[in-house]
């Protein structure tokens, strides 16, 4: 194909363009660093290790440990991914391999719609509906608990819908070779569709993890948001991206940097899941299939 | 098709495993629906009698425990402008060039993608506290809208991209083949064919931002602020809709009947949206089908 | 049609076929075709393409009820039972009757969970058990001295050829009554392609078969019986049927006539 001069002009002020996604991701990067580096030179590994969060605008007047914070986001994700992975596979098989097309249909517009409501209704609701409910259980109500329930709620949309997709992929010769051999629906998918979808699937789990990390505001509003390293489901727990919503408004100096050096945490993080993702669509061989 | 086909009619054997698979699949699904029926029916309940015109078209009185939501409605959508105003140009063009004109599996193709994809991937907050550290402190915005829509178009830059990159990709390439043929140069084949048979999917993917901008609330805590006046002018601070949820909930007693009409108009938004998305893929599926 | 009044074929068929017509929507795939598969032989099925052939395999395990919008009429009988009849266990129907297809379709998991997984669904607890019935299957094909050491290695690493013998070797696992083969070859390199036809000539002795194939050379090698699928009146028929010696040197029908010397179809 000949390339006419405006042709090139063109192509060079697009590519120019296109650019800002660029531009945008190093601004993130550099602005978030910029902003961390006070407290990471003045504090160094104690905001790991250290278990107090007092903070104040100068490092002697305050202290500045994130392990508390840090334990409730991994506590509240994995929850939030034990109580959505399993759920969410039930419903994508429940879609490809159990429900009659009309019903098949009909939830997965359920599901998209779920998708669709923002992470402060459900927040919402979960204040309103939820806490009452497990307060009744067991004292106060706002817990590790109810987050984990509320954010599991809105990950399995993320979930189900990249695993039905993996199970729309699997080639309809394996699932009829099964059926030829006299295997009977579950074991066609637990020996044949899942295995074969492993990949989306596990994908999938990723993707949910990330959003369950980066969640802030159904957090904010269930957990309670009390700082200290949860010891049950009904503690109340402070996540790190709740600790940013509920302080950035006022924070100066020492404290508003040691609020952006957890807000790299987390872009970090999202950055190193969003690669595994990529890794798993780009060499299937070496993250599963030995597990089968 | 074979996306939406049911395979539900592989046989089930008699034995107790499979009994238990097909109950637990059926419950896990029925589970999920329940839920997700409780929690619209719940907004809705105490929600519908809450709106009125007078809710629309009147200011909040109170810190909004009475009186109406002009205002945040008015923020909301100004708000919403700014995010389009960016975005769409900054990620028509980028869609456009990564289709038509970028050499595929190129580079710079290469990173470009890749910083979309870190960009769908960062969570909310950290946006926020971009938002923050550049627009509202380092260009000296301050809290206001416009830094709130900045931020906001830096977060739907990858999801417009990718719905619109996805609907150029799927023009036919019989159609670059035709014009290239009649000596059209590339630039003149993008907007006299391309643009033209994309038109659909510019809207879905229009309509999907509009979808993540107004579902946001923890980009805009920092960025747009809290203030509950009618704005002036962008450089005003305004709340959009969800921060009006995320405040009558968390710090005003007694703000919860608002809040729950409140809830009824946001998640009735997006519904719209949500069926002009359904109903705008249809209709571009058919189209193009028709055309081949 | 010419059916023929050998005895063998019409005392102790394992499939009776009566009447069957199956269609697709408003396609007519076939139409009123009867025929009985005689125990014990090789029959095949030869025809042009879009004939029905493979839609007749289908009817015979009941594949048909997958696809949706298939609507099969008629009778077929197994030893004598109606397949199609309301307590018809599916499960069990195709464990009796096995199938290859024209694609060779390993499941994505190793050698030995080919066979295993189906073995265990059909009933045999015994690890050991399995183990001793892989390890004679795999003899049966040719295939054990060849994958002994790596069982546990993913069997889409095998070749074309051998991925085809290893889902023959998970069908003889269950010990179905008759096989049935859609153009097992047509897929493979031509020395694989030897490979599974010895194989086939290997099972005659102990197993019904009936081979779709495209192949005449292969039909007349291997088969006993050979039924002629022609298209039409826009469906597919059964247009003659016989011995393999007598279609192939004094075919009755004119159009099977022309069809085995090569001159139509
Ligand atoms: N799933 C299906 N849906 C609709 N029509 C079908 C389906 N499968 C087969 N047919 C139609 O039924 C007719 C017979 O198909 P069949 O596959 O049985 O032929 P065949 O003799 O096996 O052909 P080939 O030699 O090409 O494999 C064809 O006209 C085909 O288009
Ligand atoms: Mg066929």
């Amino acid at each position: 194909m000949c390339r006419s001069r405006i042709d090139s002009v063109v192509g060079g002020i697009l590519a120019v363009v296109s650019g800002a996604a660029c531009v945008v991701v190093a601004l993130i990067f550099a602005f978030l660093i910029v902003d961390s580096l006070p407290a990471i030179t003045a504090l160094g590994v104690r905001m790991w290790t250290d278990g107090s969060w007092h903070p104040a605008d100068s490092v002697s007047a305050g202290t500045f440990g994130m392990a508390p914070m840090i334990a409730g986001t991994i506590a509240v994700t994995l929850g939030a991914v034990a109580l959505a992975a399993p759920l969410a596979l039930a419903s994508a098989v429940f879609c490809r391999y159990y429900a009659p097309g009309a019903i098949a249909a009909g939830y997965r517009r359920l599901v998209h719609l779920l998708a669709g409501v923002p992470s402060v209704v459900f927040g919402f609701w979960g204040l309103v509906v939820l806490i009452p409910i497990l307060a009744r259980l067991k004292p106060p109500g706002p817990s590790l608990l109810a987050g984990i329930l509320i954010v599991g709620l809105m990950i399995l949309p993320t979930i189900m819908l990249l695993a039905e997709s993996a199970l729309a992929a699997v080639p309809e010769s394996y699932v009829l070779g099964g059926v030829a051999l006299g295997m009977g629906r579950w074991a066609v998918i637990r020996h044949i569709a899942i295995p074969t979808a492993r990949r989306g699937i596990v994908t999938g789990v990723i993707l949910g993890g990330a959003r369950a990390i980066g969640e802030t505001m159904a957090v904010v509003m269930v957990c309670g948001n009390i700082i200290r390293t949860p010891h049950g489901l009904f503690d109340p727990v402070r996540t790190l991206t709740a600790n940013i919503a509920l302080e950035m408004g006022y924070a100066l100096g020492m404290h508003r940097s040691a609020l952006f050096v957890s807000g790299l945490v987390l872009l970090v993080i999202a950055v190193v899941m969003v690669a595994a993702t990529t890794a798993i669509s780009r060499y299937p061989s070496a993250c599963c299939d030995a597990v089968v | 098709m074979t996306q939406n086909r049911s395979l539900a009619g592989i046989p089930a054997n008699s034995s107790a495993v499979e009994r238990m698979a097909t109950l637990v699949v059926w419950l896990g699904a029925a589970l999920v629906t329940a839920v997700f029926l409780w929690i619209i029916g719940d907004i809705l309940r105490h929600g519908m009698s809450g709106i009125s015109w007078a809710f629309l078209s009147s200011a909040p009185q109170r810190s909004g425990r009475a009186g109406g939501i002009l205002p945040v409605l008015v923020s909301t959508f100004w708000i919403l402008i700014v995010a389009l105003a960016v975005a769409v140009p900054v990620g028509t063009l980028t869609a456009v060039w990564l289709a038509d004109f970028a050499r595929r599996g190129g580079r710079l193709a290469m990173v470009v993608k890749a910083c979309l994809d870190v960009l769908a991937g960062v969570p909310s907050i950290v946006f926020g506290l971009f938002g923050n550290a550049v627009f509202c402190r380092y260009l000296g915005l301050g809290y206001s809208l416009l830094a709130g829509g900045l931020t906001l178009a830096c977060m739907v830059l990858p999801i417009l991209i990718r719905a619109l990159e996805a609907e150029f990709r799927a023009v036919p390439d019989d159609y670059r083949f035709a014009a290239t043929a009649l000596g059209m140069s590339r630039t003149r084949t993008v907007t006299a064919i391309l643009l033209p048979a994309a038109l659909p999917g510019l809207a879905v993917g229009l309509i999907l931002g509009v979808g993540r901008v107004l579902a946001e609330t923890a980009a805009l805590l920092f960025t747009s602020g809290y203030v509950d006046r009618m704005p002036r002018s962008l450089m005003d601070s305004g709340r959009s809709l969800s921060i009006h949820i995320y405040d009558l909930s968390m710090n005003v007693p007694g703000g919860e009947a608002n809040a729950y009409a409140t809830a009824v108009v946001l998640v009735g938004l997006l519904t719209l949206i949500n069926g002009a998305v359904l109903w705008l893929s249809d209709h571009v599926t058919r189209r193009f089908h028709g055309a081949i | 049609m010419i059916h023929e009044g050998s005895t063998k074929m019409d005392t102790d068929p394992v499939l009776d076929v009566r009447g069957l017509t199956v269609k697709y929507g408003d396609i007519v795939a076939l139409r009123d075709v009867s025929l009985a598969v005689p125990r014990g032989a090789v029959t095949a099925i030869i025809g042009p393409s879009g004939c029905g052939k493979s839609s007749f395999l289908s009817v015979l395990n009941r594949l048909t009820d997958m696809i949706p919008g298939c609507e099969v009429t008629g009778s077929v009988r197994l030893d004598g039972e109606p397949i199609h009849a309301e307590a018809q266990n599916l499960i069990a129907l195709r464990r009796r009757v096995g199938m290859i297809f024209q694609r060779p379709n390993p499941f994505p998991t190793s050698i030995r969970c080919n066979i295993d997984v189906p073995l265990r669904e059909s009933g045999v607890r015994r690890r050991s058990e399995r183990n001793d019935i892989i390890r004679d299957v795999l003899c049966d094909v040719g295939l054990w001295d060849e994958v002994k050491d790596r069982l546990e290695t993913s069997a889409q690493r095998l070749s074309g050829g051998q991925q085809q013998r290893l889902c023959i070797a998970r069908a003889l696992a269950l010990r179905p009554d008759v096989l049935l083969f859609d153009e097992p070859c047509s897929a493979l390199d031509p020395i694989s392609s030897g490979v599974v036809e010895d194989l086939i000539q290997k099972l005659r002795n102990r197993q019904t078969i009936v081979i779709v194939t495209h192949n005449l050379s292969q039909a007349r090698r291997l088969a006993d019986y050979v039924a002629m699928f022609w298209n039409q009146y826009g469906a597919g028929r059964l247009i003659e049927y016989g011995a393999a010696d007598r279609i192939f040197e004094q075919p009755v029908n004119h159009v099977t006539a022309s069809y085995v010397d090569g001159t139509v179809g």
